[in-house]
């Protein structure tokens, strides 16, 4: 069953085009990586997909609904969640307060002012199987500005897993990472369930190939292609822009 | 329609004013994102001191130069000593200096030229009116417009014929860049702000003999000013002019049609503005 | 942990005690002021709620207080002609949410810079109106001779300084209690994430537009409170109420007292009340000292004193957070 899928999805910026002829579909539970050189849109069209951008054109279905209006809030509602290539936390505020703010949204009783935050205790072992299987429990009471780069990018994440997504869209998730820390992010990554679609943006080659079952390269705001890991690493074309881009 | 031809007169003549005001508010906040809040208080300093200077050599280009020599320096003494400072980093801290810089000025104004309004006047060159039909439009005003479209069109040609506008107009804020092309960025972002700034001055000297000068005229023009971003859109000269032209207009009739209102025809365009198109009419989306 | 509640208790029960006892010994002129100083917490803290928790830069919130004041002023004096407490304060407060309501509905169409210049543009704007409403609003004399309120239910005598005090300190304890619920509660955390990130707020499912105009017209409320608390303890009212310099010296009193921390804003407005008082004594140029204060804030003090305080007790309560 196709979770999302987006027909002739496009954005001008301007004169621009930033993204031209977007159509594909993604099925649930299906892992697929978009690679391709910068400036290709890869990113807009996160923006486009998660609401923050409108497309010029184009319709965007996500679990068979309409959601190309929709505002940001509403789609995450419906079980879409996202991360941020430069991480976007909340920086004053400690990683526990941080999940709070996400885990508090399903409840109705965010927009009550008598209850003291001492009520949201119901809410830790919540945040405390969130954080677990990440080693990050010890930190919980850190400001997130304290942490270092890495726990940042795995709060990125968890963050975005808190929300019990159904597709979740990561934005270079090991961006900036160590190779040590891109292993202990892949293989968490690896071991999320199932029945959650991944869609994810990558420059890290090597993670993208483990990770995805499905790869799509994005060039000059097109897709130029798609297909199995194996295909698109012998396709001759590809190897092409990629060394072309490095001189 | 004699009436008609003297509000659009008089219109203009007082959108030029707001046009030489917002331009350095407009450039500032398009180049370097930064408010400069502080613009009116530059506008009466300005003009307070062209004033005087203009009082006392009894010459009128002697005190227009004043005004804008003055302030050009006092701009860039507030950009490099303040505004340019590690400590002014963020949007709440430029606002703040800005405040600081809108009181010291606003209070030492009154400590110096007291609280009476100050009518400047006119050098006896410009001091007639022309006459035809029913109609009298003083020469002065008409010598206001006449400054205005030359810096107008002076700022015009810089900005789409030289290197430098077409950073400006570019809107470079990426620093590496601007110097790999070879372009002190921050040099030219002084000078955009304290000419800015001197604009404003000279504004404030011109528009002497026609608004006056009083305490309260700072915030006044400051919010002339605002209204005018709002509508024109922030960094775009043609944007200010527009917009300035336009307020100075709606303002000239408002005034003259529904006094009691006149409040309201200031915030009346810019709030359809804002319900329409957030950005203003000419700005960057 | 238990060390930290106790230290923070016994400083909030001094400063009540204090606040409750002082007008007692004190010479008039002091609990006078000791009024403005809560006054202008309740102004300061209501700032502080949209800029410190929200990271709201309404630069217009003199508009606010202002118009609520003006609302009790012409139905004290030019409608109705005698007091009615009850009536006068609903109108005020209702006047100053219904306001800041179409306020809000301009103003958040903005982004970034743009926001504030806006607030200030509109409250710039409504500074005027009472100049043209000259009969109805007084012009530009404003509207004297408002009388206090007189209670119904007690027999108190709100024409002495002392008993007026006690009147808003009853408000401020109340005003304060409810703030401070506000800002603690899931509602105020997610203020919070707004002024952390906006985008993040809206990825995870919260509609920010509608968060940041309850905040809107829940801080103008409060301002509201505190403009017809001055007001009668002024007994008048003019365009000076809707002055921007109120705006300014409101938003220095968050800054310096240290955004986002309620207690510091509080604090901000009794230091500068204070100083204003003092100064002004010895000088016409108080706003010039204002400005060099603001200057000075900024270049050295820019967390304020509230921060300042809550880092320095959280090193204490966990310094190995600062190991990383």
């Amino acid at each position: 069953m196709a979770i999302l899928t987006i027909e002739n999805g496009s954005k001008k910026f301007g004169g621009v085009h930033a993204l031209e002829d977007i159509s594909f579909s993604i099925e649930s539970g299906e892992r697929r990586a978009i690679i391709g050189p910068n400036g290709a849109g890869k990113t807009t069209l996160f923006n486009l997909l998660s609401g923050m951008l409108r497309p010029t054109t184009g319709r965007i279905l996500f679990l068979d609904k309409d959601i190309t209006k929709m505002p940001p809030h509403k789609r995450a509602a419906f079980g879409l969640a996202r991360t941020y290539q430069i991480t976007n936390l909340f920086f004053s505020l400690t990683v526990q307060e941080n999940l709070l703010l996400s885990l508090q949204v399903s409840d109705t009783f965010k927009y009550s002012f008598r209850r003291p935050l001492t009520a949201d205790n119901y809410l830790l072992p919540q945040v405390q199987r969130l954080l677990e299987p990440w080693g990050m429990w010890d930190k919980r009471d850190v400001e997130v500005r304290n942490l270092s780069y890495g726990d940042q990018r795995q709060l990125e994440i968890i963050l975005a897993l808190s929300q019990n997504p159904k597709l979740l869209l990561l934005d270079e998730p090991t961006s900036g990472l160590s190779s040590a820390e891109t292993a202990i992010m892949v293989s968490m990554i690896e071991a999320l369930p199932q029945d959650i679609t991944i869609l994810f943006i990558e420059h890290d080659m090597d993670t993208a190939f483990r990770l995805a079952q499905q790869v799509m390269v994005l060039h000059l705001g097109k897709v130029l292609t798609s297909g199995s890991p194996e295909e698109i690493k012998k396709n001759a074309q590809i190897q092409k822009i990629y060394l072309g881009e490095e001189q | 329609m004699d009436f008609i031809i003297v509000q659009i007169f008089n219109g203009v003549t007082f959108g030029m004013l707001i046009f030489l005001l917002a331009t350095g508010l407009t450039l500032t906040l398009g180049l370097m994102n930064i408010a400069n809040l502080a613009h009116g208080s530059f506008y009466m300093l300005g003009g307070y001191i062209g004033f005087t200077i203009a009082l006392h050599t009894g010459n009128f280009f002697l005190g227009f130069l004043a005004s804008m020599v003055s302030i050009w320096l006092v701009g860039m003494l507030a950009y490099r000593g303040l505004l340019q400072q590690r400590f002014a980093r963020g949007e709440l801290s430029q606002m703040l200096l800005c405040f600081g810089i809108i009181l010291i000025i606003s209070d030492l104004c009154l400590w110096v030229w007291g609280g009476f309004p100050k009518f400047a006047n006119k050098p006896m060159i410009f001091d007639g009116s022309i006459e035809f039909s029913d109609i009298v439009l003083p020469v002065y005003r008409l010598i206001v417009i006449v400054i205005g479209a030359v810096i107008a069109l002076f700022l015009w040609w810089f900005q789409a014929k030289t290197r430098y506008g077409a950073i400006i107009r570019a809107g470079v804020d990426d620093d590496e860049m601007a110097r790999g092309i070879g372009i002190n960025i921050s040099l030219v972002r002084l000078l955009v702000f304290s000419l800015g700034t001197a604009l404003a001055a000279g504004a404030g000297f011109l528009g002497g003999p026609i608004l006056g000068l009083y305490p309260a005229i700072d915030i006044e023009v400051l919010l002339l000013a605002i209204v005018v971003i709002v509508i024109g859109g922030a960094g775009s000269l043609r944007g200010a002019l527009i917009g300035a032209l336009f307020i100075g207009l709606i303002n000239s009739f408002g005034r003259s049609l529904f006094p009691e209102f006149a409040i309201f025809t200031i915030f009346a365009p810019m709030a359809i503005v804002l319900a329409i198109r957030p950005s203003g009419l000419f700005g960057e989306s | 942990m238990r060390k930290y509640t106790l230290y923070i208790f016994t400083t909030v029960a001094v400063i009540l005690v204090l606040l409750i006892v002082l007008p007692q010994i004190l010479p008039t002129y002091y609990v006078g002021l000791l009024t403005l100083m809560l006054i202008y917490a309740i102004f300061a803290m209501s700032l502080d709620m949209l800029l410190g928790y929200t990271g709201m830069f309404s630069l217009g919130h003199s508009a606010f207080w202002g118009s609520a004041a003006y609302m009790v002023g012409i139905l004290n004096v030019k409608l109705i002609g005698e007091s009615n407490f009850a009536l006068e304060m609903v109108a005020g407060l209702a006047f100053a949410a219904i306001l800041a309501a179409i306020f809000g509905l301009l103003v958040l169409r903005t982004k970034g810079i743009y926001f504030p210049m806006l607030t200030l543009a509109l409250s710039l704007t409504l500074w005027g109106v009472p100049f043209q409403l000259r009969i109805f609003a007084g012009g530009g004399y404003g509207i004297p001779s408002i009388s206090r309120p007189v209670l119904n239910f007690i027999s108190w005598d709100l024409t002495s300084t002392t008993n007026y005090y006690y009147f808003v300190f009853i408000f401020f304890i109340v005003a304060t209690v409810i703030m401070y619920l506000i800002v603690k509660s899931p509602f105020g955390r997610s203020l919070q994430g707004i002024r952390e990130s906006e985008t993040r707020m809206k990825s995870l499912g919260y509609n920010v537009w509608l968060y940041k105009y309850i905040i809107f017209i829940i801080g103008a409320v409060f301002a509201g409170l505190a403009g017809i608390l001055l007001t009668y303890y002024t007994t008048f009212v003019g365009p000076s109420q809707l002055h921007i310099l109120y705006s300014f010296e409101g938003l220095l009193m968050v800054v310096l007292g240290g955004p986002g921390t309620l207690f510091g804003p509080a604090l901000g407005a009794a230091i500068i009340t204070f100083a204003k008082n003092i100064i002004s004594s010895y000088t016409e140029h108080w706003s010039m000292i204002v400005g060099i204060i603001y200057i000075l804030v900024v270049a050295f003090f820019p967390k304020g004193i509230g921060n300042l305080i809550k880092q320095y007790l959280q090193k204490r309560r966990q310094p190995w957070q600062y190991l990383q």
